[in-house]
């Protein structure tokens, strides 16, 4: 359940620059909604005039004028299709964010204002994200290369090729396997598509800095996926060769052909002094079992590292709090994750997880959530 | 000098100054007096001023060689963390259990390289046949590697099992971590000791964080089916020889499971091994109990035990 529920405004495209500028007297700084935009400043509709003197407005609208950060939000992949959202901070205006959309039906932004970033990623997190209370495996661990990682995010969506082809010649495989020939083509096909229907194009569409990485896929990444377990063997012959789908292979294909949700991508920018810095940007993906939550590491050489992570629900809110608390109150990750693990057994205390924990009122001892005594003292927990 | 030559002095030099600190205990045990650290030659009285001296170079020339076994230390890469992808380094004695790092009671080591997340290690170790001879106390686990269900049931705790190459025996040390770090729970014993730096604060201690804790592993708490850890997501482990450790999760390949052994706690003093029962209760079949006596012993355990005997 949502505790803090966002104030919601619809404003309509023609009327937002005009209630901002001459409703609120304020201009558009970098980095804002309509920044560089040449539009017109009057506001004609009268049912906006009210919200000038509405104090929640008039700090979306300081915030949206003149924001220090700015998210640029990215959800599809799966069954849905690409829609874009951007959040917007301002170290003045404390912890709350606003969150703007396009609606193209009704032709209005509708705009979100949640009174702090911790209320933002419940609503994301129960709108989007798994539900999953279990740890599930990470069977791609960190410090894959950018090409590395993209060949195993091509390694699983194989699998959905292989499937989909096998369903239209009317076949069934029982060693889901590739060509290594086919596998390579498709990777670069896959690539240039821009089709985020699959796992591997939704990443660079969701999170479009990412194509102005420089790095080139290394055909000799392959053996991440056998590294990795993805890939049983290869099964050689006069055309090269094919590649078999091991268990693994199979599982991750499987979970992501029948149980992908959605994707989220996050750009996260920072403003200062009219520049606008991408800082960091993460890659959530998901699926009925997990949350595969994939952050991108960038090197002083240039290269990218890529941290791939399986969350459940609770550890998922845990990790984009601490991103967004990092990114927004402009803090080093030590210190974020030092004032975190204080907050959140204070926070969340009295929830189903392990991450949160009880004390026994006798001992202070930490307690597990299905402790009916205290292993310390021996104090009954009620 | 090298390192068998600073550990031949060092074992000498060891039992020059248990010889002389025993003869200076028995002299003044016979005046009423208890030897201390604090006596100086006058207090130990003229008679025994020889042994004094001696025992007082001989802990001297003791810690210049500690400090010299230290100075062979190296902090090398033997994990990585799950959460961050960082290399743990750690100064692992890797040529024998007769280094001191590897003396439990009083080990010499480097501080460890880790991230943040980094939150506890343990080990264990396959003996080889052939024992180095110590004269201090070699505590390395059971002789297969195992994990500890207490701290893997936190949902932000998983392990990492690594095996390490010791002298002629195979090391598997397994590293605890966490994201977001883990706060009020005891970690456990560093592997091969009999205490960790403990350095935050724990419940129900108000004195400030950071001291050593002794926390032994009980036997009842250690798991040795690490099949089921791996399949829950909580266990990782990499590949012997991989210099590049790579953190991995499949089971298909993992050489860690199912490995045969005692899963005793093994120490080793001297060269000979012997098995720490500890006070731990252990669970045993019928079956199980049966197979470890004679039909004649446990007839005698049942009519001592019905005669009410301890």
């Amino acid at each position: 359940m949502v505790e803090n529920k966002p104030v919601i405004f619809e404003i309509s495209t023609k009327e937002l620059n005009g209630l901002v500028q001459k409703g609120l007297g304020l201009t558009w700084g970098s980095g804002s909604l309509y920044f560089g935009i040449d539009s017109k400043t009057s506001f004609e509709n009268s049912a906006y005039k009210e919200l000038v003197k509405n104090e929640i407005f008039v700090k979306v609208g300081r915030i949206l004028a003149n924001p220090d950060n700015w998210i640029v939000q990215r959800t599809g992949g799966g069954q849905t299709t690409l829609q874009a959202a951007h959040i917007y901070h301002a170290l003045a205006e404390g912890d709350c964010v606003v969150l703007v959309t396009l609606d193209l039906e009704s032709d209005q932004f509708i705009i979100n204002y949640h009174e702090s970033f911790t209320s933002y990623t419940d609503w994301l997190v129960e709108h989007f994200c798994s539900d999953s209370k279990e740890m599930a495996v990470n069977f791609m661990p960190p410090n894959l290369t950018l090409s590395q990682f993209y060949i195993v995010l091509h390694g699983i969506d194989v699998y959905k090729r292989i499937a989909y082809s096998n369903m239209l010649h009317y076949h069934s495989e029982p060693v889901p396997k590739i060509s290594a020939k086919e596998f390579y083509k498709t990777l670069g096909d896959s690539l240039a598509s821009g089709d985020i229907r699959w796992l591997l194009p939704s990443v660079e569409n969701l999170i479009p800095s990412l194509k102005s990485v420089d790095y080139s896929i290394n055909p000799e990444d392959i053996k991440i996926l056998f590294e990795l377990d993805f890939l049983d063997g290869i099964i050689t012959d006069e055309q090269g060769g094919d590649f078999v789908l091991s268990n693994i292979g199979i599982y991750n294909g499987i979970e992501f052909l029948k149980h992908w949700i959605i994707s989220l991508g996050f750009e996260f920018n920072r403003i200062s002094n009219g520049v606008i810095t991408n800082e960091k940007q993460l890659y959530i993906a998901p699926t009925r079992f997990t949350n595969h939550c994939v952050e991108f590491e960038h090197e002083e050489s240039g290269d990218v590292l890529v941290n791939h992570q399986v969350y459940t629900k609770e550890l998922l809110m845990y990790k984009f709090n601490e991103h967004l608390k990092m990114s927004l109150t402009q803090k080093q990750a030590e210190t974020v994750a030092l004032e975190q693990s204080s907050d959140v057994s204070n926070e969340t205390e009295g929830k189903e997880t392990k991450v949160v924990k009880n004390y026994c009122t006798q001992c202070g001892n930490a307690l597990r959530p299905e402790a009916k005594f205290c292993n310390m003292c021996g104090t009954p927990i009620k | 000098m090298d390192r068998k030559e600073i550990l031949q002095e060092i074992f000498d030099k060891s039992k020059e100054f248990d010889d002389c600190l025993e003869h200076l205990q028995q002299a003044l045990w016979t005046k009423g007096l208890a030897f201390d650290n604090q006596m100086t030659i006058d207090t130990v009285g003229e008679e025994n001023g020889e042994f004094f001296k001696a025992l007082e170079a001989s802990r001297s020339r003791l810690a210049m060689l500690g400090d010299s076994y230290k100075e062979l230390l190296i902090n090398k890469p033997v994990t990585r963390c799950p959460f961050t992808g960082n290399v743990v380094e750690m100064s692992v004695d890797m040529d024998g259990i007769d280094g001191l790092w590897w003396n439990s009671d009083n080990p010499i080591r480097l501080d460890i390289s880790a991230p943040k997340t980094f939150f506890a290690y343990d080990g264990a170790m396959k003996l080889n046949q052939s024992l180095e001879k110590t004269p201090f106390t070699v505590a390395p686990g059971p002789d297969s590697p195992f994990v500890l269900p207490r701290l893997l049931s936190f949902d932000q705790v998983k392990a990492v099992i690594s095996q390490i190459q010791v002298g002629e025996h195979i090391g598997y040390l397994m590293t605890y971590f966490c994201d977001p770090f883990l706060v009020y729970e005891p970690r456990i014993n560093d592997w091969g000791t009999n205490r960790y730096w403990e350095s935050n604060p724990l419940p129900g201690d108000f004195s400030t964080p950071g001291k050593w804790i002794p926390l032994d592993p009980l036997k009842s708490e250690m798991d040795f089916d690490l099949t089921h850890w791996m399949q829950k997501g909580k266990l990782m482990w990499i590949k012997p020889g991989d210099t590049s450790l790579r953190v991995r999760s499949s089971i298909n390949s993992c050489p860690f499971l199912q490995l045969e052994g005692k899963r005793e706690l093994q120490v080793i003093k001297q060269g000979e091994l012997s098995y720490n029962k500890g006070f731990d209760y252990v669970y045993r079949t019928e079956e199980e109990f049966e197979a470890l006596f004679s039909k004649e012993e446990l007839n005698r355990i049942n009519e001592e035990i019905e005669r009410g005997d301890e």
